[in-house]
Order: C-alpha cells, then sequence, then structure tokens
C-alpha cells in the first residue's frame, strides 16, 4: 500500500540545511498498525506530513497505492487523496471551537462539495455510537474532556473511510487511562475497519499495541 | 517585574507599534484641533489689535463732518483726524472695494498714496492707482440740490506700502477679513471732494467718554455756526432735532430753488425762494408771497395780485414731482431787502459759484431754455438772492428733507438751549473692547474640529484597540499561566495595563508634536486651499501651555479607559469561541422584536418626517435608528440563518457559524464602517444646493451692490435716462434696499457679531423670500403694514441668526441711531438663508425713522426677460460706481462656499476617518486568520483546496463589511430625504462611486490579506 524508497527531507532557513530524514525506506501493507517511534527530532512527524502528503520528499519516491507521489502531482491530487484517502489525528486534537461536536465530524465531507450527504450524517452517527460518545453530538467541544476530544478527532479522520490513518502522538496529552482508551480505539478501527494505521509516538505503551514498530533516529 | 514588561514590549512590538500609532493619531486629532481653537481666537485677537493700532475711542461724525481744527483741542491730544471715504479702484475689470483714509500722518504730499499689503497685492503695477470716490461734499448726496457728479476719481502715486506694524490695516468693522486700505494726503483728497478743512472720523489712543465729548464738544466742530442772533451750517440743512429744539424762539428759514413763478404771461425761471415762519416782525400765512420789487415788475403784479409757484417736491429716491401753489402778493419789498439778509440765502453746490444761469450744475431737471436774459443778468448781480418769500408753514411739507428742517434760524433773543454732540450726529464708539469680546467669542474651531475630526478619533480609538484585543487573545495562554502561578486578575490586569500604558504614554509626546503639525497644516490649509471658509489667510500658530497639557491628559485618559475596557473584556471572556450548543434559536426572539419594533419606528418616524416637518436632526435620527435596526437584524438573522441550516453540514452553515463566534468583533466592524459610511455620505448627500431653493433667491435673478450710493429709483424712467440706462430691456426692474452698514453677521465672519448690517426694503416684496413673523405663524408672510409698530424690528435669515448672534425671535438687538441714541430693535422673524444672509431687514419706515440721513441705494435686486443684457447695460453704464454685478447664484455660492468648505473639510477628515476604520477593520481580519491559522492547518489536512480554503476564510471576514457599507450608504440615503431634491444628480452619483469604491477598496484588501495570509 505505501513504499518508501530512500526518502530525504531537508529544511533549511536560508544559512543552515537540516536534513530531517535521510534515505529513508518503508514498505507498509494494507491493514498494519505501525508505531513510528524515535527520538524527539527524529523526523517523526515529518515521516508522518509525507505521508499525509502534506510535504513532498527532497529525494527518494513515495508511493500511495502503487502511485507515485512527487512534485509533479497536481495540487487538486493530493487535495482528493488526503480526503479520501488519509484522516489525520493530531496531539492537539485540532477540533475547530465554533463547531459542535457532530460539525466537526463532518467537517471533511465538505472539502468537495457544499453539503454534507445523508450518508455521511449517517456515518457520522456511527462513528460517534462506534467511539461511544453520542450523546455529546450537539455539545461545543470546548467543553470536552480530553479523551472525548480525541474521541471525536479519531471519529473526524474516519468520516471518509479512509485506507490510511496518521496519528502524531495521539495520546500525547492524555492521561494514562485516556491514553490507553485511545489506543484501543486505534486497534479497534485497525480491526474492525480494517484501517491501515500509521501512529508517531513516544509512549511504549501506544509503540506494544501497534503490530510493527519502526523507529527513526536522527540523521 | 517592571523588566518582564520590558520584554514583553519588545516581543509584542508589531502590535505595540500599531498602538503608538493610533495614538499619535488620536492625540494628534485631538490637540491639533484644541491648538486650532486657540490659533484662530489668538489670530482674531491679534488681527483686532493690527486693524485698531493704539486706537481706544472712534469719534465719527455720522453722515456730517467735523472740522480738522478739532485735533488741537486738550482732548483731542492723541487723536488723529480722518477723512474717510468709501471707494474702489478697476484692478483687471474687476472692481476693488477699497477704504479710502484722507490722513495727515505718512508726509504724504499731494497725489501721493499708500497702500495696505493686502492691497498691494492684487494689484498689478504698483506705480499708480486710479481711485473712483462718491463725489461728496457738505451737502448730503440724498438732497434735492446737489450737482449731477455723485462720482469723482483720482489719479495717485503710490509711493509705497503701508506695513501691519504701520497700521496699514485699518479697518473699524469686526471682520477678520484684510482690509484694502489707500492712505492719501487729507487736504488733498478733501479739496477733490469740496470737504477742505473737514474730517468725518476721529480715531484717539485714549479713552474719551461720550460725557467728555459733550463737556467739550462745540457746534462749530461740527460745522454748525450758532450765535445769539443765527444759526446756520456747513451742511446747509439743519437737523431738525436742532430745529426743534430752538425753534421757541427762532424763525426759521429755508431757501430753496423754485421752478418758476408765473403771473398771466410773465414768469421768473428758476427763482430763489425762501421760506420763513415772519417777516420783518409780521407773520406770514399760507398764501402769501413777499416779492423784491424786481420780481414784481417782472411779473409786473401789485400788492393783492395772484401769482402762481411750481416747484420740485422729491419722493423716495428722488422721484420728483412738480407741485405748484397759488399765492397772493402780501408785499412788494425792496430787493434790497433781501440783500441785505444773508440768511435768507443758501450756497447750494453746483448753483451758488457760477458765473451763469446756464453754468448751473444741478441734480435737478432744469430746462436752461427757459432761463432768459433778463433772468442771467439777476444772477450775474445777485446771484442767489431770493426774489421771493413765503410762508415756511405753507412750504415746509415739501420742502423740508431728512437732512434738516430749515437752512438757518434766527434768534430775536440768545437761545437758552444748548446743543450736544448727538444733535451734530457724533458717535462715540469704543472699538477695543467690543471688537476683543467679538473675536475671543467668535467661530469655536476647537469644536469645530473635534467635531470634523471626531470619526477620525473614533477610528483611532479602534485602531488602537484592535491590535490590542488581538495580542491579549495570543496571550490567553499568558493570562492562564499567572492565574496558575497565583497572580490575581487584577495584577494581572495592572500588569497588561502597565505594559501597555506605557507605549502610550511614550508615544503621546509624539502625538503632541503631531498635533502641532496637524494644527499647523490645517492652519495654512484654512488660509490658503480652504480660505472659502475663513475668507482670510495669514492664521498664525497660538501655543497654550494649558491647552496642550489639557489635549495631552484628555488623550492619555481616553487611551487608558478603551485600554482598561479591552484588557477587562479580554480576562474576563471564557470559551470565547464556543460553538451555539443546541437550536440556536434562544438568541432570536427578543432581538426580532425589537428589530421589527425599530424598523417600523424608522419607517413610521422617516415618513411623518418627509411629509410634514422635515427636520434634519429628525433625519440624521432616522439614519442611525436605521443602523441600529440593521445591527440587530444582523445578528437575527445569522442566528436564523445556523438554524435553518442546523438539519445538514454545509460550507454555508460553517460559514454563518464562524461569523455567528465572532459576532461580537463583526458588530465592531460594521459599526465602524456603517457609522463612517453614513456619517460622510449624509453630510456629503446633504451639500446644500441653494440654487434650487426658490425663496433662497425670491425669484431675482441678479444681486447688485454699489459702492457709491444710488441716489435714484432705477425703476423710473427719468432715473434710467439721467444715468443712461434707457438701453436697459423695458422688462427690468429692480428691488433697491437701503442699507446702513454694521458688522457682518455671515458665516463669512469669523468674529461674534453684535449688530449685523441692516437692510431696509418694502416688506411686501420681501413675501418671496419666505419672510415670516414667529407670533404670526410660520407661515404667514408679513407685509410692510405690520411694520408701522412703535418699536423697530427686524428680520434675521436663520442661520445668522443661530450662530453668528446666538439669538432667538423676540430678543433685542441695540443699534445706535442717526442720533447716537441706543435703540433696542427686536427680532420679529426669521427668513431662509439666502441672499441676505448676515444682513437683518428692516422696514422702510422703520429704517428711516432710526438713520433718516442714510438714503442712498447700495443694494438692488434685478430680474429681466433678458438678463445678461441688463446686466452688461448696468455695469457699462455704472461703472462710475462701483456697481458689481453679479448673479443671484454667485451671490449665494459665495455664502455656500464657505458651508461648502466645512463639509470638504469634514468629508475630507471623514475620509481619513474611514480609511483608518478600514485598517482597522483588515486588522480585525488578520486577528481573525491569525485564530483561524490551526484550522487552516486542519483543513489542508483534510483535503481542501487552497481555493477552497481562501473562499471559506473570504466568504466569512466579507460578509459583514459589505453589508455595513450598503447599510451605512442606505442609512446616509434616508438622512438626505429632506434634502432629496437638493443634493443633486452629481452627488448622489459620485457618492454611489465612492461607495462602490469603498466596496471594491475592503474586498480586494480582505482577499489581498488572505492570499499573504495563506502563502
Amino acid at each position: 500500500m505505501i513504499r518508501l524508497e530512500n526518502i530525504t527531507k531537508r529544511f533549511t532557513d536560508g544559512q543552515h540545511t537540516l536534513t530531517v530524514l535521510d534515505a529513508l525506506s518503508l514498505q507498509v501493507d494494507r491493514g498494519e498498525f505501525i508505531a513510528v517511534t524515535g527520538e524527539s527530532g527524529a523526523g517523526k512527524t515529518t515521516l508522518l506530513s509525507i505521508l499525509g502528503t502534506l510535504l513532498l520528499p527532497d529525494e527518494g519516491r513515495y508511493f500511495l497505492h502503487n502511485t507515485e507521489i512527487s512534485a509533479s502531482t497536481p495540487p487538486s491530487t493530493l487535495c482528493q487523496l488526503r480526503n479520501r484517502e488519509i484522516g489525520f489525528v493530531y496531539q492537539d486534537h485540532r477540533l475547530l471551537p465554533q463547531f459542535t461536536v457532530w460539525q466537526n465530524i463532518l467537517l471533511p465531507t465538505l472539502a468537495t462539495k457544499s453539503a454534507s450527504t445523508d450518508d455521511e450524517q449517517q456515518r457520522a452517527l456511527e462513528l460517534l455510537d462506534f467511539m461511544g460518545i453520542l450523546d455529546l453530538k450537539e455539545k461545543p467541544v470546548t467543553i470536552l474532556s480530553g479523551g472525548e476530544q480525541a474521541r471525536v478527532a479519531i471519529a473526524r479522520a474516519l468520516i471518509n473511510q479512509p485506507s490510511l490513518l496518521l496519528a502524531d502522538e495521539p495520546t500525547g496529552q492524555l492521561d494514562a487511562a485516556n491514553a490507553q482508551a485511545v489506543a484501543d480505539l486505534f486497534r479497534k478501527v485497525n480491526t474492525e475497519l480494517h484501517t491501515t494505521v500509521i501512529m508517531a509516538t513516544h509512549s511504549s505503551l501506544m509503540a506494544k499495541v501497534a503490530l510493527r514498530e519502526v523507529r527513526v533516529h536522527c540523521p | 517585574m517592571r523588566s518582564l514588561e520590558s520584554y514583553s514590549r519588545k516581543f509584542y512590538w508589531r502590535f505595540y507599534r500599531l498602538v503608538a500609532l493610533a495614538v499619535i493619531i488620536m492625540m494628534a486629532v485631538l490637540t491639533g484641533s484644541l491648538l486650532l481653537g486657540d490659533s484662530v481666537r489668538g489670530t482674531l485677537v491679534q488681527r483686532v489689535g493690527e486693524r485698531l493700532g493704539p486706537t481706544e475711542t472712534i469719534i465719527a461724525s455720522g453722515t456730517g463732518f467735523l472740522s480738522d481744527t478739532v485735533t488741537s483741542h486738550p482732548l483731542m491730544a492723541h487723536a488723529r483726524g480722518y477723512l474717510l471715504v468709501d471707494g474702489f479702484v478697476s484692478v483687471d475689470e474687476k472692481l476693488l472695494p477699497v477704504y479710502v483714509w484722507g490722513t495727515d500722518a505718512d508726509s504724504l504730499l499731494p497725489g501721493e498714496a499708500l497702500v495696505n499689503e493686502p492691497l498691494s497685492a492684487k494689484l498689478p503695477e504698483l506705480n499708480s492707482l486710479i481711485l473712483h470716490l462718491p463725489a461728496h461734499n457738505m451737502v448730503p448726496s440724498g438732497s434735492l440740490f446737489v450737482t449731477q457728479r455723485y462720482a469723482t476719481q483720482m489719479r495717485l502715486n503710490v509711493t509705497g506700502v503701508k506695513s501691519i506694524g504701520q497700521g496699514g490695516n485699518l479697518l473699524l468693522k469686526n471682520e477678520q477679513t484684510l482690509p484694502l486700505n489707500v492712505f492719501v494726503n487729507r487736504q488733498y483728497l478733501a479739496e477733490a471732494m469740496e470737504l477742505e478743512g473737514k474730517v468725518n472720523i476721529l480715531l484717539a489712543d485714549d479713552i474719551i467718554s461720550e460725557q467728555q465729548l459733550a463737556e467739550t464738544w462745540q457746534p462749530e466742530w461740527s460745522g454748525i455756526h450758532l450765535s445769539d442772533t443765527s444759526l446756520t451750517c456747513d451742511g446747509i440743512f439743519i437737523p431738525r432735532e436742532i430745529v426743534d429744539r430752538l425753534s421757541g424762539s427762532a424763525t426759521r428759514y429755508f431757501s430753496y430753488l423754485a421752478n418758476e413763478i408765473v403771473a398771466g404771461n410773465d414768469s421768473l425761471a428758476y427763482p430763489f425762494v425762501t421760506a420763513v415762519g415772519e417777516w420783518q416782525g409780521e407773520p406770514l400765512r399760507g398764501r402769501d408771497i413777499i416779492l423784491s420789487d424786481y420780481a414784481a415788475e417782472r411779473l409786473q403784479v401789485s400788492e393783492g395780485d395772484s401769482v402762481s409757484m411750481s416747484y420740485f417736491v422729491a419722493k423716495d429716491l428722488k422721484n420728483l414731482e412738480t407741485r405748484g401753489r397759488k399765492l397772493r402778493v402780501k408785499r412788494i419789498v425792496p430787493l434790497a431787502d433781501f440783500i441785505g439778509d444773508n440768511l435768507l440765502t443758501a450756497e447750494f453746490p453746483g448753483l451758488s459759484h457760477v458765473e451763469k444761469c446756464t453754468d448751473w450744475d444741478s441734480d435737478l431737471p432744469i430746462r436752461m431754455e427757459r432761463v432768459t436774459k433778463a433772468d442771467e443778468d439777476f444772477w450775474y448781480t445777485y446771484r442767489q438772492t431770493p426774489k421771493a418769500v413765503v410762508s415756511y408753514d405753507a412750504v415746509s411739507r415739501d420742502w423740508v428733507n431728512t437732512f434738516g428742517s430749515a437752512t438757518a434760524l434766527r434768534f430775536a433773543s440768545p437761545p437758552a438751549v444748548s446743543l450736544s454732540p448727538g444733535d451734530a450726529g457724533l458717535l462715540v464708539f469704543h472699538p477695543r473692547g467690543e471688537g476683543l469680546s467679538a473675536a475671543r467669542n467668535g467661530v469655536d474651531f476647537a469644536g469645530l474640529f473635534l467635531a470634523l475630526g471626531f470619526f477620525i478619533i473614533l477610528a483611532a480609538i479602534l485602531l488602537m484597540n484592535n491590535p490590542l484585543l488581538e495580542m491579549l487573545t495570543l496571550r490567553t495562554g499568558e493570562v492562564q499561566l499567572c492565574r496558575q502561578l497565583g497572580f490575581s486578575d487584577g495584577a494581572i490586569r495592572k500588569a497588561l495595563f502597565r505594559e501597555a500604558f506605557s507605549v502610550i504614554l511614550l508615544s503621546s509626546p509624539i502625538g503632541l508634536l503631531a498635533g502641532l503639525l496637524y494644527s499647523a497644516l490645517t492652519l495654512w490649509l484654512l488660509g490658503n486651499v480652504w480660505s472659502g471658509a475663513t475668507h482670510t489667510e495669514g492664521f498664525a500658530l497660538h501655543i497654550r501651555p494649558l491647552t496642550v497639557i489639557i489635549g495631552w491628559v484628555a488623550g492619555l485618559l481616553i487611551c487608558a479607559a478603551s485600554l482598561w475596557l479591552v484588557i477587562r473584556s479580554v480576562l474576563r471572556a471564557k470559551h470565547r469561541n464556543g460553538a451555539v450548543a443546541s437550536s440556536g434559536k434562544q438568541h432570536g426572539l427578543v432581538p426580532s422584536v425589537l428589530f421589527l419594533l425599530l424598523l417600523g419606528l424608522t419607517v413610521t418616524l422617516t415618513a411623518f418626517n418627509f411629509l410634514s416637518l422635515r427636520s434634519m436632526p429628525l433625519f440624521i435620527v432616522c439614519g442611525l435608528l436605521w443602523l441600529l435596526a440593521w445591527s440587530l437584524f444582523l445578528r437575527v438573522f445569522v442566528t436564523r440563518r445556523l438554524s435553518a441550516l442546523r438539519p445538514r453540514f454545509s460550507v454555508l452553515n460553517m460559514k454563518w457559524q464562524s461569523v455567528h463566534t465572532r459576532l461580537k468583533q463583526h458588530q465592531l466592524a460594521y459599526w465602524t464602517l456603517a457609522m463612517g459610511v453614513f456619517t460622510v455620505f449624509s453630510v456629503g448627500l446633504n451639500r446644500p444646493d441653494m440654487g434650487s431653493n426658490g425663496q433662497a433667491t425670491g425669484g431675482w435673478q441678479y444681486y447688485l451692490e454699489s459702492r457709491i450710493p444710488i441716489q435714484y429709483d432705477l425703476n423710473s424712467p427719468a432715473a434710467r435716462r439721467k444715468l443712461s440706462l434707457l438701453s436697459l430691456p423695458d422688462s427690468t426692474t429692480f428691488l433697491p434696499f437701503l442699507r446702513h452698514a454694521q458688522d457682518d453677521a455671515s458665516c463669512l465672519n469669523l468674529n461674534r457679531v453684535s449688530t449685523p448690517t441692516v437692510l431696509g426694503v418694502d416688506l411686501g416684496a420681501m413675501s418671496a423670500f419666505g419672510l415670516t413673523m414667529e407670533s404670526v405663524g410660520p407661515s404667514s408672510t408679513m407685509d410692510s403694514e405690520l411694520w408701522t409698530m412703535d418699536s423697530p424690528q427686524v428680520f434675521i435669515d436663520e442661520e445668522a441668526l443661530t450662530w453668528s448672534l446666538m439669538k432667538s425671535v423676540g430678543d433685542t438687538i441695540f443699534y445706535q441711531d442717526g442720533l447716537g441714541e441706543r435703540v433696542p430693535v427686536v427680532i420679529a422673524g426669521t427668513y431662509p438663508t439666502g441672499l441676505f444672509h448676515g444682513s437683518a431687514i428692516m422696514s422702510l419706515p422703520g429704517f428711516r425713522r432710526l438713520w433718516p440721513k442714510e438714503n442712498g441705494v447700495e443694494v438692488l435686486l434685478m430680474r429681466s426677460s433678458r438678463p445678461a443684457e441688463a446686466a452688461e447695460v448696468l455695469s457699462t453704464a455704472m461703472s462710475e460706481y462701483g456697481l458689481s454685478v453679479q448673479t443671484v447664484g454667485e451671490r449665494l455660492q459665495m455664502f455656500f462656499e464657505v458651508t461648502e468648505t466645512y463639509l470638504v473639510i469634514f468629508l475630507t477628515l471623514g475620509a481619513l476617518g474611514l480609511l483608518l476604520g478600514i485598517f482597522s477593520l483588515l486588522i480585525i481580519v488578520r486577528k481573525n486568520l491569525a485564530a483561524d491559522r490551526p484550522a487552516v492547518s486542519l483543513y489542508r489536512t483534510m483535503g481542501f483546496s487552497e481555493p477552497l480554503i481562501r473562499r471559506l476564510l473570504f466568504r466569512e471576514n466579507i460578509l459583514v463589511p459589505l453589508y455595513a457599507l450598503c447599510v451605512g450608504a442606505s442609512g446616509a440615503v434616508i438622512s438626505i430625504s429632506a434634502n432629496a431634491a437638493g443634493a443633486g444628480a452629481a452627488a448622489i452619483l459620485l457618492s454611489a462611486l465612492f461607495i462602490v469604491i469603498l466596496c471594491l477598496f475592503v474586498y480586494f484588501g480582505i482577499k489581498l490579506i488572505i492570499k499573504k495570509y495563506l502563502i
């Protein structure tokens, strides 16, 4: 499903150049649950951004579903790809405070059309149920607990039924109990929905939940 | 803590630099406006000193003259005598009205002249000038027996320019406009005007009271020759007041030029006849005539025979009527008897000192063909010796005039009654106090410019608040941390306040300096570009430390209050960005009802006002209510849209949800823009168009002003013949006005005026100008009959009454009448501001009662079927009179230039404020975008394309500003309902264009910011 070949990514501020990923190669099959670990600054988030097509590698090749993602890929294709195939979950959840739980979950459905469909709304309800937060449907996200917010974020990432779920330190702000619950949720998503999950984490607990651990080091 | 604040200031400098900019702008406008007030007031006060010099007392001789020997009296030790005459010079076919000062100072030789700086600036070359003057002489021009010449001219060599310090800008009126002065040798001027040895103004450097003058005044000073046996005057006619006072012990004489005395087929052409009360102790009755033996012989009559005498009688404005009387010869006396009584003759100018009758220079239509050789022979030998004497009582009604009721008085015994300066028409003024009061209480430029710049101040406050709000919102985490560290909210507030206020404090001195620059620049603009509002130049900056301190403290207080409110609101805000929890209907009902009520009230009030009251303030209130109503509607609409869209989540839902979340900020943007557009455009569109106001012109086409009073009725064929105006179209008619020149109470004068110039006119003709009397009712038009009441009354135009005089109908103005008496004049009503703006209108009878000797016409209105042709004829034929001919539109434009200029200033400052408002709006947008940064990042991860993200952000931010612009513009349209006709299509189109430009500016400004932000 995913093939990375000698991926190199550098950042420059005009004077200094920092190589974050250096000739990284990785193969991920459909349905895998991978934990990307490594010390801070090792390039976990950069790797997830490349996988999520938010960044393009400076060198090397990236194939998603056997399609190469490169600088020549049209931006609209990348947008479509992100919208249909990839879901993101962040450490700070990035819920939009002006919307309710239900609206936050439906947000990705509006990237390609002006209104969500009945199917999507139904799916949102199912996801809420799946996450165990159906009763929070009309609540503003600002009043939710961290664990609840994480669930909403995961539900939002899944609304378009992506084949790939990318999570960047999803339990970073959660206590142990909530972190465990979220970890279980990811596992559930992976096993029940057959979604490929790639999760960057510092947490050994989360790493153990994953089926495979990929460790990245500072170049 | 202080150093932490300092670090924070540096770290957040990108916000604080905007705060500093806003403080500088606000402080500049606030302090600058206050300094402007001081400077204009200071300049006006300075002008009083410049125009009066050391003068403390003015003694004016009224319509008469004073002997130049007056200044040798000890009381007049510090006084200078002037012969002051209104004249004009012609420059490039334009008439420049000038004051001609005949003076003994300045070592001027005959034929030499000095001009003041303002006049020198208008003269193309300074070598020489031709001065046009009224042909004054001792006999008032309004009387019958004067020469044909009403105007004269002098060619003068200009030897230099008299500076302000040398008294070049001498002016006796309370006006800021710089006078155009010509100074000439007094004796030379007096000779040219046949006024040798005379002055008409005394300027004293010390205070001379009326009482001091009364104690020292001698009749000889005023040309009154009083002895134990007789009284005569240099001005020929003895004022009625003197005659009435002395007539108990006196015989009155009135010398007159009759047309003829006829007996059968014999006649005497143009004989001088004297009316007396008695002849040699024998009273004369109605039909009695005493002839000289010479006259009896020529008429071949004896005692008891009948003769008839005819003579001219002058009605208004020398409209002549020939009247005749049948008389009976009571006695025939030797001619020597008449020759021996010098009181029987008077020396009329143009008649007395010529060799032959055919050389007579008289204003009367004398038919020289009727003068025979015998008449010439008599004249050659006996000159104006009368040929007959008639009864004074019989002819006095026809012969006496406003200048006097006798030409001589004879006393049987020395008169017991003494005369006073008032009897001779002497007036005493102390101009400095009045001038300073007029200057200090003049137009309040501080208030005016604070009002004009109000929107800039408001926009500057918003400009200050927005970056503060943005910065403090960014620092909510910091605030939370401080709370966690145990800081109380009060302590946090104080720390934030200190940090921000130090920026305000540090930038405020720059604001004060900017205020000085603002004030200096505005003064320069007022004296040059915007001189239409001030009609003068040379405003000087007057800096009062107290004013600067007041401006500084007021500015700091405003900033501090605003800062405190911003900090308080940020600290109190919790869950600022919370979504609408459930139905969204909880905010709908009350605002909906309020909106409907307000809208209904606005529409009803506007309709009522439009149909009946037409009150401008009410229209503005309606406009403001309109803004308020639509502000509520914005809230209602957003909430309802959300509710309506709730069942299905959509991009629209996202947009309205975002707008709803930031409704407070959007309301701020709404009020900034809507108020700005409303204020600027309602003022702009309310610019009056006087030409369209029929009442302002009364249907007349031309406004004529004559520098030299016209003593004729231009409607009469005789006057037209005399003045070479026969080529005037027959349909041409005139409405003449007498003028008692006082201060100009129009908007052209910045001084506070207490006695405006009075125009005397037939009030019946004024109905076309919408003259109304409050006590009768606002729609009632006055007719002249009502003006026969005892107390003199005036009408004053609405604007001058309210703004210049600051009085209302029913109040009293005190004028000095022709005798120097202080007379209360009641303000009886008003008329719409128009052609006579700044003048008081009085009925002719009232005017004549107060100022009987001021009877030349200086102002006329004209209409004609061929107005341009008539104007051309008048300009040519009456160039000697200094007749300025302007269309009523041009005249009105002169006044409206002032309003127009103020409006331009307001629009300029308002537009600047609006730009600042838009700048503030863009800062709000930037702040919103900064707050949206995580959302934008999220949208990207979710596959939202860049154009879609841009569109989303744009729609969220453009909606309210465009809405505000539309509401503000429609509010302005409501506020101009009263002036819908007057606004003019051009102004409306221009305003519409400006609105479109504003919309485009906001549209592309927001677009650009979003584009820049997303890069």
